[in-house]
C-alpha cells in the first residue's frame, strides 16, 4: 500500500511538472493565442471623406487576429463582391487585415463590416464608414440586431462546461489519491462519476457550437447548420474542447481500470491533466503577458480547483456511507491534501489577478473587476467553510468519540453542499470573467477610442503613421510610428515635427519628437491654436546622411 | 517692439524676398551645373558653423554612380575615406571599377563661425540624362550642433522648399 503510494505521488509530481511545462511549448508552437484584441487604427480612417477610391482598406488590431467574416457595401446598401479574401499580416505579431476593394468603387458612401476572432476565442466586431468624394452618411448603418440570447446561452454553455469538466476530472483525481488502492466506496462513485464524464462531454461539445455562433454573431438557430460548428471548430474554443474530450476519455478509461492499480491511477491523473490543458488554450487568463508565467499558473490553478470541487460530491457519498472510523480517516486523508491543493490554486489564482487587473482600481471601475470581487467573495465563503470544516468538523470526525460520528458527519455534509453552492456561484463568476474584456486590455481600448485625427503617409516605400490627439484646437500629442519596408520599426536617430497653419498665417511650429517606442516617436503638449487644414511635417533622420521627410494635412475640429 | 524683434522680423522680410540670398547660407557646391560623365571637381562652400561655434567636422556622402572620387588634403584637417562596393561595376577609362570611395571626411579642424572655407574633392559624375541632379549630402558638425545637409528635394519641389538642402550639380548633356 505504502508503496503504490509513493508511485502515486511521484505520478502526480510528474503530471505537476508535465504541466508547467507543456503549455508553454504549445505556445511556442502555436503564436495564435493571445488576448482580446481592439482595433487600433483604420486606414481610411473611420468617417474619412476621400477623393479617389482606395485599393484597400487596411485593420489593425492591437493583436493578430484572424477574420471570421468581412462584408462591403456600397452605396445603397449593395454588398460588394471582394476580388480576394481578406488577407492577415504575415509578420509575427502582426495585426493588420487587409481587405482588397473592388477596383472603381462608385462615388458616395461605403461600409466595411469585419467580425474577427482573436486567438483567446473572443469576437470583435465593428464597422468603418468611409465616403468616395463626400463625408460618408452615417445614417445608412443599422445597428447590428440584438444576439443577447446567444450570449447569454453561451455563458450559461461555458459554465456548465467549466463545472461539469472540473467535478468529472476532480472526481478522478479524488478516486486516485484520496481512495488509495481499491475500496468498495469507490465502487459506490463510479456510476455518478461516469454520468459526469458523460454530461462533460457533452457541455464541451455544446460550447463549441455555441462558441462558433457568438463568433458569427448568428442566432440560436444556427446551432442546426454546420456554419457555427466549422467556426467553433477552428477558434481556440474548438482546440480546448478537443483536449477536454480527451482528457474525459482517459477519465473514463481510467474509471474503467481503477480496479487494476496503477493503470487506471494514471489514466485518472492524465484526465486531470487534459482538462487544465483545455483550459490553457483559451480565454483571457492564459494570454495574459506575460505567458510564459500565465499559462503554466492557469493549469496548477485548473489542477487545484479540480481536485477542490471534484471532492464534494465523492465526500458527500463517503460521509453518508462509509463506517465512521473509514469516513474520518478517508476526510482526514483529503483534507491533508486539499490544504496543499487550495495553497496552489489561491497563489496562482492572485498572481493571474495581478495580471489581468493591472491596477487596484480597476477592481472598483471596471466590469470586470467587479465580476472578480464577486468572485472573490465567493472564494473567501468556501475558504471559510473549509478552513470551519477542517479545523473544527473534521476533528470532530475522530474515531474515539464515536457517538459524536454521525452527528458530526451530517453537520461535515451540510457544511459541504454550503460550499457545492458557493462552487458554483465562483465558476459563475469565472464563466462571466470570459466574456468581460479584463482590465490590462484597457489601456490600448482608450487609446484607440481617443484617436483624434491618424493617417499613413508612405515614402519610399517606409511607412509612417501619423495620428494627432485629440486633434482639437489647444494642447495635442502627436504621435509618428515609422516602419522600414519589410515592416519591421524604424529606428531613427532623430525624428522632428513641423506643424503649421497656412491659411490662418501660422508659421510651423517645430518640436523634436521623444521615442516612445519601436519606431514610436512622440511629443505631448503640442500647442494647436485654431481649428483647420494643418500642415504637418515629419522629419525622420533614417541614418547619418539620409532623412525620411513626411507631410501630409491634418484636420483640427 | 523692442530693436531686436524689430531686426529679425526685418531681416525675416529680406531673406524672404531674397531666397538666393538665403541659400548663400548654406553649405553648396560651387559649379552648380557640369557635363554628364565628366570629371568634377566639386567645391564646397561652407559658410558658417553651427549655432555660433565653429565646424569642426565636415563629412560627405558619395551617391551612387559617381566614381574615382579623390578628396583634397586640407591642412589643420584630418581627411579620411570610407570604401565601399557600388551597387554595379562602372568603366572607367582602361578600367572596371566595382568599388571605391563612398563617404569622405575632414575632421578634427576649426572653422569659425565667421569664416568662410571650401572642401574640394574630384569625381566622375554619372552618365545619366541631361536635367539629372546629383546630390551629396553633408552632415556638418561644429562645437556645438550639427547641420545635415541631407535633404533632397521631392518631386515637384525645389532646394528653396527646404532649410537644409543637400548641395546639389545639376548635370547638361555630354560636350
Amino acid at each position: 500500500m505504502r508503496r503504490h503510494l509513493t508511485g502515486l505521488t511521484g505520478c502526480f509530481a510528474a503530471l505537476l511538472l508535465m504541466l508547467a511545462v507543456t503549455p508553454a511549448v504549445v505556445i511556442m508552437a502555436a503564436p495564435a493565442a493571445w488576448a482580446h484584441a481592439v482595433l487600433v487604427e483604420a486606414v481610411p480612417p473611420d468617417g474619412a471623406g476621400l477623393d479617389r477610391p482606395p485599393a484597400e482598406v487596411s485593420l489593425r488590431f492591437n493583436e493578430p487576429v484572424s477574420p471570421v467574416s468581412v462584408r462591403v457595401l456600397g452605396p445603397g446598401g449593395a454588398e460588394l463582391a471582394l476580388p480576394s479574401p481578406p488577407a492577415v499580416g504575415a509578420g509575427a505579431g502582426d495585426g493588420t487585415l487587409r481587405i482588397a476593394l473592388p477596383a472603381g468603387l462608385a462615388a458616395g458612401t461605403h461600409v466595411v463590416s469585419f467580425r474577427v476572432v482573436s486567438a483567446d476565442g473572443h469576437p470583435v466586431a465593428g464597422s468603418i464608414l468611409f465616403g468616395i468624394g463626400a463625408a460618408p452618411d452615417r445614417g445608412i448603418v443599422q445597428a447590428e440586431e440584438g444576439r443577447q440570447a446567444t450570449l447569454l446561452v453561451a455563458a450559461a454553455a461555458r459554465w456548465l462546461h467549466y463545472g461539469s469538466l472540473l467535478a468529472a476530472v476532480g472526481g478522478g483525481l479524488f478516486l486516485a489519491l484520496v481512495l488509495d488502492g481499491w475500496s468498495p466506496v469507490g465502487r459506490r462513485l463510479k456510476p455518478g462519476l461516469c454520468l459526469g464524464v458523460g454530461i462533460a462531454a457533452l457541455a464541451a461539445v455544446l460550447n463549441v457550437g455555441l462558441a462558433g455562433a457568438v463568433l458569427e454573431g448568428a442566432p440560436l438557430s444556427g446551432l442546426i447548420g454546420a456554419s457555427v460548428w466549422k467556426t467553433g471548430v477552428a477558434s481556440s474554443t474548438g482546440a480546448s474542447a478537443a483536449l477536454a474530450l480527451l482528457g474525459l476519455v482517459a477519465a473514463a478509461l481510467g474509471l474503467a481500470l481503477e480496479e487494476r492499480g496503477r493503470a487506471g491511477a494514471v489514466l485518472l491523473l492524465a484526465g486531470a491533466a487534459g482538462a487544465a490543458l483545455a483550459l490553457t488554450a483559451t480565454g483571457h487568463a492564459p494570454t495574459a503577458e506575460p505567458r510564459w508565467l500565465s499559462a503554466p499558473l492557469v493549469a496548477l490553478h485548473t489542477l487545484g480547483v479540480a481536485f477542490w470541487i471534484g471532492s464534494f460530491w465523492p465526500l458527500a457519498v463517503v460521509l453518508r456511507t462509509e463506517p465512521a472510523a473509514e469516513a474520518a480517516r478517508i476526510v482526514r486523508r483529503f483534507s491533508g491534501l486539499a490544504m496543499a491543493a487550495v495553497a496552489v490554486l489561491v497563489l496562482a489564482g492572485a498572481v493571474l489577478s495581478v495580471l489581468q487587473l493591472a491596477e487596484p482600481r480597476a477592481i472598483v471601475d471596471t466590469p470586470y473587476g467587479q465580476i472578480w470581487l464577486g468572485k472573490m467573495v465567493c472564494v473567501l465563503v468556501m475558504l471559510v467553510l473549509a478552513a470551519v470544516n477542517r479545523l473544527r468538523l473534521t476533528p470532530d470526525l475522530a474515531p474515539g468519540l464515536e457517538a459524536a460520528g454521525p452527528a458530526a458527519a451530517a453537520r461535515l455534509r451540510g457544511s459541504l453542499f454550503t460550499e457545492m453552492v458557493a462552487a458554483a456561484l465562483v465558476l459563475l463568476f469565472t464563466a462571466g470573467l470570459g466574456t468581460t474584456p479584463p482590465p490590462r486590455t484597457r489601456g490600448e481600448v482608450a487609446e484607440a477610442e481617443s484617436t483624434g485625427f491618424s493617417t499613413v503617409v508612405t515614402v519610399k516605400g517606409r511607412p509612417a503613421l501619423i495620428t494627432v490627439t485629440p486633434a482639437r484646437p489647444g494642447p495635442n500629442r502627436l504621435a509618428v510610428q515609422i516602419e522600414q519596408a519589410d515592416g519591421t520599426p524604424l529606428d531613427a536617430q532623430e525624428v522632428s515635427a513641423e506643424l503649421a497653419l497656412p491659411s490662418a498665417g501660422i508659421e510651423p511650429i517645430s518640436r523634436v519628437l521623444g521615442k516612445a517606442g519601436p519606431g514610436i516617436y512622440a511629443a505631448d503638449g503640442v500647442e494647436l491654436p485654431l481649428a483647420g487644414e494643418w500642415a504637418v511635417r515629419v522629419d525622420a533622420l533614417v541614418s547619418d546622411f539620409e532623412k525620411a521627410l513626411y507631410r501630409t494635412e491634418v484636420t483640427v475640429r | 517692439m523692442s530693436r531686436t524683434t524689430r531686426g529679425a522680423l526685418m531681416a525675416a522680410v529680406v531673406l524672404s524676398c531674397l531666397p538666393v540670398a538665403g541659400a548663400l547660407a548654406h553649405t553648396t557646391l560651387e559649379a552648380k551645373q557640369a557635363p554628364a560623365g565628366s570629371l568634377y571637381k566639386a567645391v564646397l562652400r561652407v559658410g558658417h558653423g553651427c549655432e555660433g561655434t565653429a565646424t569642426t567636422t565636415l563629412r560627405v556622402q558619395i551617391p551612387e554612380g559617381v566614381i574615382a572620387v579623390k578628396p583634397m588634403p586640407k591642412a589643420g584637417w584630418t581627411l579620411t575615406t570610407k570604401e565601399g562596393q557600388y551597387a554595379q561595376a562602372y568603366k572607367y577609362y582602361d578600367e572596371t571599377l566595382s568599388k571605391g570611395v563612398t563617404e569622405i571626411s575632414w575632421s578634427g579642424g576649426s572653422l569659425a563661425d565667421a569664416h568662410y572655407d571650401e572642401f574640394v574633392f574630384r569625381a566622375k559624375l554619372p552618365e545619366k540624362p541631361a536635367g539629372t541632379v546629383v546630390y551629396f549630402p553633408v552632415v556638418q558638425e561644429c562645437e556645438k550642433g550639427v547641420h545635415r545637409w541631407i535633404e533632397i528635394p521631392e518631386p515637384g519641389k525645389t532646394d528653396h522648399d527646404y532649410k537644409e538642402p543637400a548641395p546639389g550639380v545639376t548635370l547638361t548633356a555630354k560636350p
